[in-house]
């Protein structure tokens, strides 16, 4: 019965039918893109301003000098724990690589006796140059580029990743 | 006449009593089914239980031993959130004080921490039961997915609870979790396709779930904020969804 009083209404009076109808469409219309902006930007990637995505970060700079070249001993390798990198020094060629490991990102260490670095979490082992010949890790540790400043200090730029076999020459 | 069941006559006919109870308890079918129908915590069962229902060996009780953990962790939680800052310079502090100082602080930490472990075990073993029984067959495919996203959630759950001891373990659990995120295709920097759409470390799901480059005081405060409420009430929303299908496609699962 109810459906057959609906369909009357329906028939009866076009045009407030209409309009109701326009009123109904536009009504979702602007729920549903307000709805799917918002959900955009709450969920969206960082390109479009995603909520998820902070535009200010408060971490160390990426960017930061490690002292002068003279600093570093020849045929060693330095451990810079806070700065998470390791400066590789052979003869007068500098590198500068990651201590994150590969595999799940722990951070490798130096074993001078062995002259490898190696993972204290699932055993990846890399040779000095920073490639992984032994454990789960898929891939050579990052090196990063490294350049002399103009008071002739050295400078890490770890947003710059460089090929394995690069090196600076001081 | 008596005089005590005068009494209850004039209490149980006072317009208070009736607001609340809308029924009587004279055993007959009528009160039977409205016991269960008109009551906040019954209304979820049947009002009538089909005889396999009590057969407490065909599904074990998985579900609402799951659903009853559940209710403990957020009793549990919400309380250690009274002790808790998500803070990077307190919230070690704050849960060795759970253990130490806090009155009771030490059982609702540890118990909190069990029963998530026991969630993930009872869910695993529910989904175990549903898969060996056939429960997941027509009609019940959808209550199925809804079962599948609910794993998954409890997961994120324990997840996300593991980083705020703010110890080692956690962080180095996160750490690995993360960097999973960062080696799935497309959405994480270290996975296939990145370059494809210029993903880097700092716009990539993991960028997204750190709030960083790296676990920071950001981090800590996502998986709280996730933990505490994003995470729960969809796994809420979900689980009233779950028990809805639970009864609309044919009540609980039993022998055919």
């Amino acid at each position: 019965m109810a459906n057959n009083v609906k369909e009357k209404e329906a028939y009866s009076g076009n045009l407030y039918t209409s309009k109701r109808d326009f009123f109904t469409l536009a009504g979702w219309a602007v729920f549903l893109v307000t709805g799917l902006v918002y959900t955009l930007k709450l969920f969206g990637p960082k390109n479009i301003g995603g909520f998820f995505f902070p535009k200010v970060l408060f971490e160390p700079s990426p960017v930061f000098s490690v002292g002068l070249p003279a600093d570093f001993v020849p045929g060693t390798v330095t451990t810079l724990k806070a700065r998470k990198i390791f400066i590789v020094r052979e003869g007068n060629s500098f590198k500068a690589i990651s201590v994150i490991c590969q595999h799940l990102g722990c951070a490798v260490h130096w074993t001078k006796e062995k002259n490898i670095f190696e993972c204290p979490c699932h055993g990846s082992k890399y040779y000095k140059n920073g490639v992984n010949f032994a454990g789960p890790a898929p891939r050579p540790l990052y090196h990063f580029d490294v350049s002399v400043a103009d008071d002739g200090k050295l400078v890490v730029n770890t947003e710059k990743i460089v090929p394995i076999n690069t090196e600076l020459v001081v | 006449m008596n005089l005590i069941s005068y009494f209850i006559r004039k209490l149980t006919e006072t317009e208070v009593w009736k607001s609340v109870f809308r029924h009587g308890y004279t055993d007959t079918p009528r009160n039977r089914a409205l016991q269960t129908l008109s009551n906040v915590w019954l209304h979820l069962h049947p009002v009538k239980v089909p005889k396999h229902a009590v057969k407490i060996r065909f599904t074990w009780c998985l579900g609402g031993l799951t659903f009853f953990i559940f209710l403990f962790l957020t009793v549990t939680g919400v309380l250690l959130m009274f002790y808790y800052v998500p803070d990077v310079n307190r919230a070690y502090a704050d849960m060795i004080d759970l253990m130490y100082v806090v009155p009771l602080g030490r059982l609702l930490r540890t118990s909190h921490r069990w029963a998530g472990h026991a969630m993930v075990i009872t869910v695993c073993f529910h989904m175990l039961r549903v898969f060996l029984t056939g429960s997941y067959k027509a009609p019940r495919q959808f209550n199925w997915v809804l079962g599948v996203l609910l794993l998954v959630l409890t997961f994120l759950l324990s997840f996300t609870g593991y980083l705020l001891p703010w110890d080692q373990l956690g962080y180095w659990a996160i750490m690995v979790g993360t960097n999973m995120g960062a080696a799935t295709p497309v959405m994480g920097y270290q996975g296939p396709f990145a370059e494809l759409l210029g993903v880097k470390i700092n716009n990539d799901i993991r960028f997204a779930l750190l709030g960083g480059t790296q676990i920071d005081a950001p981090s800590l405060l996502r998986a709280y904020v996730w933990h505490c409420i994003g995470i729960p009430i969809i796994a809420g929303a979900l689980m009233i969804l779950h028990f809805w299908r639970v009864r609309k496609d044919g009540g609980i699962s039993g022998p055919l």
